[in-house]
């Protein structure tokens, strides 16, 4: 079996000095999206940003279509096609909707064909509705909706979410999983940090459950109604 | 009447300072590094004009804009090892910078100043009814005007402009999605360069000797400026420059003549109450609510 | 044993000092001098430290409590019937003040303090560069007052004819006291919960710190050293202006804290020592020097360039200081 889209091996990543993420393997295909669940500080945002060259792993190695990006900038790679959608989702308030987006086309990789904004647009209306309204004034669920435009915008073949359900209702929650569900079918590969387990690990194709830096368990969608195991994996 | 004219000399000031503030705003948005030695360039650009006295004056601004975009680049390259450093350590080693370029300047050119002459027929006044206004005044207005107004237009309407402002508003975020750091640091020294240059041309005329420190003591208003007006978002910055620009000369004329040696004091003390009540900044419209920590 | 240990990161760097004033004694009188010029600033770099490298807030105003326990203990030492000729505006209590010279250094220590206190008060509400810049407008409102205000401050003559006590028992004795209270304060619990607040002050105050409280307690404590040393200095000097306390020395006492690595005592002395030694050997360099086989002579404004320049290395190579800010380690098992 040829290595997936994205490939960690063996990553360990310190935060402040202490030990973060241990020794985390996983992979996620084109057209997959995995899931990764645990506990506050298990270690799964340290983990997206190490992807992606905010922090740099300790040892280890991540690969994009089989060439390691480790050490690089987070700029590059997002232009060798990672996009991240981070915790908190970090829109820039007082920018409009459309210079938000406009931000989002610079991750474009350089040998990209023309974006297709318009299928973007029709994933999130909120994009074209509110293109020249700062976005600060949108609401949570809207500016959900622009921080992953912004990502998908610069076409990326692999999308990272850092809890992209937080502070969401869970109709919103209803329709960000099956946007996530229409962008996998476009073939991208996408990694979903998340706190909602059980929904998470119904939906996902495959979610590991990571504590303390660890994954201790990988889940399919056929387990998403044992609680007890998704409790033992949670708690030990 | 003195209060117009004393505001137009302000106003004229206050320009000025606005422009080099927007330097230092500029480059500390995209690195987080003020820089000390950002008065130095004012100086080199007069040197720079006196070096150049017997050429057309047109030779001379472009020699001098040259020197001090160059030199700004310069900079740049020495900083880079520092983007990760800590505040305190980046303070001092733009201090150290400011420092060095200083005593360069001291062991080339001597401690007694030189005469620049840089189109010394800018300083006369023409009367406008009552008020008698220097050329240098207008120009002064009108093209720092023009400058910032151009350069409003650069950080709204182009990508590079978009680029560093969402570098200086959340860096982190501004590189996941593909801003370029580099590029955007060299373009803000650029860009901080060529502003710093315009108003080391503008002053020449006005104050033509050019000592060592011709640029410190342009710069330590300027900064302080900067700080009250609010460090970390480029407007308020900009406009904390021109206010204190602004701030000192209508100051100046308005204590009794005996009392102007305390012209600091006054302004340093006002400086001191403004930071008390808005440590971020005067301009950037947030009150201290909270115990900031 | 333990006691040794603990305490070795400041026993270690005042043997030093003494083994310096000692092999000091051997030196020309020219050397000596510059010898007594470096103890002094580094007392004056320690003091700065206590506030900086504790609390991780930049003060670019300890000058001016230098410059207070200077002029305090000029005031106070220099001749009563010379002060009212050559500064007649001098407040009447000033110009008769004579006292000797222990009781000066208290003065300028005390006053240095109660400066460092009063300015503290509202100052260190502040972070960052706000108090980077308040702490300057400080230091220039000070400067201006003492060379405007001739009821108070000498303007802009020169202050002479005190009393030169700062020999090298007077240096050592003072830098070591600077040091053994700058450690015991960082050693002790407002030291240490001030330390806590420099790495991250917002997790810091929410577990109980009051940070404005620990943080004008090394204030006011870091004025007092400010002022003894500035007391130190004038007893060096013999006379002193209001521009031998101002920009130049806030630049290179902060140069040489950041430089030696702003975190530890032992940062500050080294770069007091390092930089001010650097200095001296250049001034020498100026004048004609020969090492080993090389006559070295450079002209006489490169010194600062080249000091300029070291400093500028070091700090991009080493950006926590040549210390990595780190105390001195007791060296054995």
């Amino acid at each position: 079996m040829s290595e997936p889209l994205l490939a960690l091996e063996g990553l360990f990543v310190d935060y402040v000095g202490v030990p973060a993420v241990r020794d985390v393997t996983l992979g996620v295909g084109a057209g997959e999206i995995v899931g990764l669940v645990g506990p506050n500080g298990a270690g799964k945002s340290t983990t997206l940003l190490s992807i992606m060259g905010v922090q740099r792993p300790a040892s280890g190695d991540v690969r994009l279509d089989g060439r390691s990006i480790v050490g690089e900038s987070p700029d590059v790679i997002a232009r060798r096609g990672i996009g991240l959608v981070p915790e908190g989702r970090h829109i820039f308030p007082e920018f409009s909707v459309a210079e938000n987006m406009k931000l989002g086309t610079l991750g474009r990789p350089d040998d990209a064909s023309e974006v297709d904004i318009e299928w973007v647009e029709s994933l999130f209306p909120v994009v074209s509705h509110f293109g020249s309204r700062p976005a600060g004034a949108l609401s949570g669920g809207q500016q959900q909706q622009v921080a992953i435009a912004r990502a998908l915008v610069g076409a990326p073949r692999v999308l990272l979410l850092d809890e992209p359900s937080l502070g969401l209702a869970p109709k919103l929650v209803e329709t960000l999983f099956e946007t996530l569900s229409v962008v996998r079918g476009r073939g991208v590969a996408i990694l979903l940090v998340e706190q909602r387990a059980r929904l998470t690990v119904s939906f996902a194709d495959r979610t590991h459950v990571m504590r303390n830096g660890e994954l201790v368990e990988t889940l399919g969608p056929e387990d998403a109604g044992d609680i007890e195991r998704m409790r033992h994996a949670y708690f030990g | 009447m003195d209060l117009v004219q004393t505001l137009i000399d302000a106003t004229a000031l206050g320009v000025l300072y606005a422009l080099v503030a927007m330097g230092i705003g500029l480059i500390f948005g995209v690195m987080r590094l003020v820089n000390f030695a950002q008065g130095e360039l004012i100086a080199v650009g007069a040197y720079t004009l006196f070096v150049t006295k017997q050429y057309p004056e047109t030779v001379r601004v472009v020699a001098a804009i040259s020197v001090v975009v160059v030199l700004g680049l310069v900079m740049e390259l020495i900083y880079r090892p520092l983007r990760r450093a800590t505040a305190a350590t980046m303070l001092v080693a733009t201090f150290a910078v400011s420092f060095l370029l200083q005593n360069a300047l001291l062991l080339i050119f001597g401690p007694q100043g030189e005469s620049i002459e840089f189109l010394p027929e800018l300083n006369q006044a023409i009367g406008l009814g009552e008020l008698r206004v220097r050329w240098i005044t207008m120009v002064s207005i009108v093209l720092g005007g023009a400058i910032l107004a151009a350069m409003s237009w650069l950080l709204a309407r182009t990508s590079i402009g978009l680029q560093m402002r969402a570098a200086a508003a959340d860096f982190r975020t501004a590189q996941i999605l593909g801003v370029r750091a580099g590029h955007v640091i060299r373009m803000a020294f650029l860009i901080g360069g060529l502003l710093t240059a315009v108003v080391s041309v503008l002053l020449a005329v006005q104050r033509p000797l050019a000592t060592p420190t011709y640029g410190f003591l342009v710069l330590v208003p300027a900064l302080v400026g900067v700080v009250v007006g609010g460090l970390r978002r480029l407007v308020p910055a900009t406009l904390g420059g021109f206010t204190i620009g602004f701030a000192t000369v209508v100051l100046n004329d308005l204590l009794p003549s005996g009392s102007r040696v305390f012209l600091n004091s006054l302004l340093f003390g006002i400086v001191i109450v403004v930071l008390l009540v808005h440590p971020d900044g005067l301009f950037t419209g947030r009150a201290r609510v909270e115990e900031r920590v | 044993m333990r006691m040794l240990r603990r305490w070795w990161p400041l026993i270690a760097p005042s043997l030093l000092i003494v083994a310096i004033s000692v092999v000091s004694q051997l030196a020309s009188a020219a050397a000596q001098r510059q010898i007594l010029s470096v103890l002094v600033t580094a007392a004056i770099v320690v003091a700065l430290y206590v506030f900086i490298g504790n609390s991780g807030v930049i003060s670019f105003g300890h000058v001016s409590f230098v410059a207070v326990g200077a002029l305090t203990a000029g005031l106070a030492t220099a001749p009563a019937d010379v002060k009212p000729t050559t500064f007649p505006d001098l407040l009447p209590i000033l110009a008769e003040l004579e006292i000797g010279n222990i009781p000066s250094l208290l003065l300028a220590a005390v006053v240095g303090g109660l400066f460092a206190l009063l300015t503290g008060i509202p100052l260190m509400r502040l972070s960052g560069l706000s108090a980077g810049i308040a702490t300057f407008a400080v230091l220039i409102v000070t400067n201006n007052v003492f060379r405007n205000w001739e009821a108070i401050g000498p303007g802009a003559k020169t202050l002479s004819l005190i009393p030169q006590t700062t020999g090298f028992i007077q240096a050592t004795i003072g830098l070591i006291l600077v040091m053994a209270i700058a450690f015991a304060h960082q050693l002790s619990p407002p030291g240490r919960r001030l330390r806590a607040t420099r790495e991250d002050a917002l997790v810091a105050g929410s577990s109980g710190i009051d940070v404005h409280r620990e943080r004008l307690w090394a204030f006011t404590l870091s004025g007092v050293l400010a002022g003894f040393g500035g007391g130190l200095l004038v007893h060096l000097l013999g006379s002193i202006t209001t521009d031998q306390v101002f920009l130049d020395l806030t630049f290179i006492t902060l140069a040489m804290l950041v430089v030696g690595g702003v975190g530890s005592l032992w940062g500050a002395l080294l770069g007091a020592l390092t930089i001010a030694g650097l200095n001296s050997v250049l001034a020498e360099a100026t004048r004609g020097i020969t090492i080993g086989s090389l006559d070295l002579e450079l002209p006489g404004g490169i010194r600062l360039l080249v000091l300029g320049l070291l400093m500028l290395l070091v700090l991009l190579l080493k950006p926590a200081g040549l210390t990595n800010s780190r105390e001195l380690r007791w060296p054995f098992r």
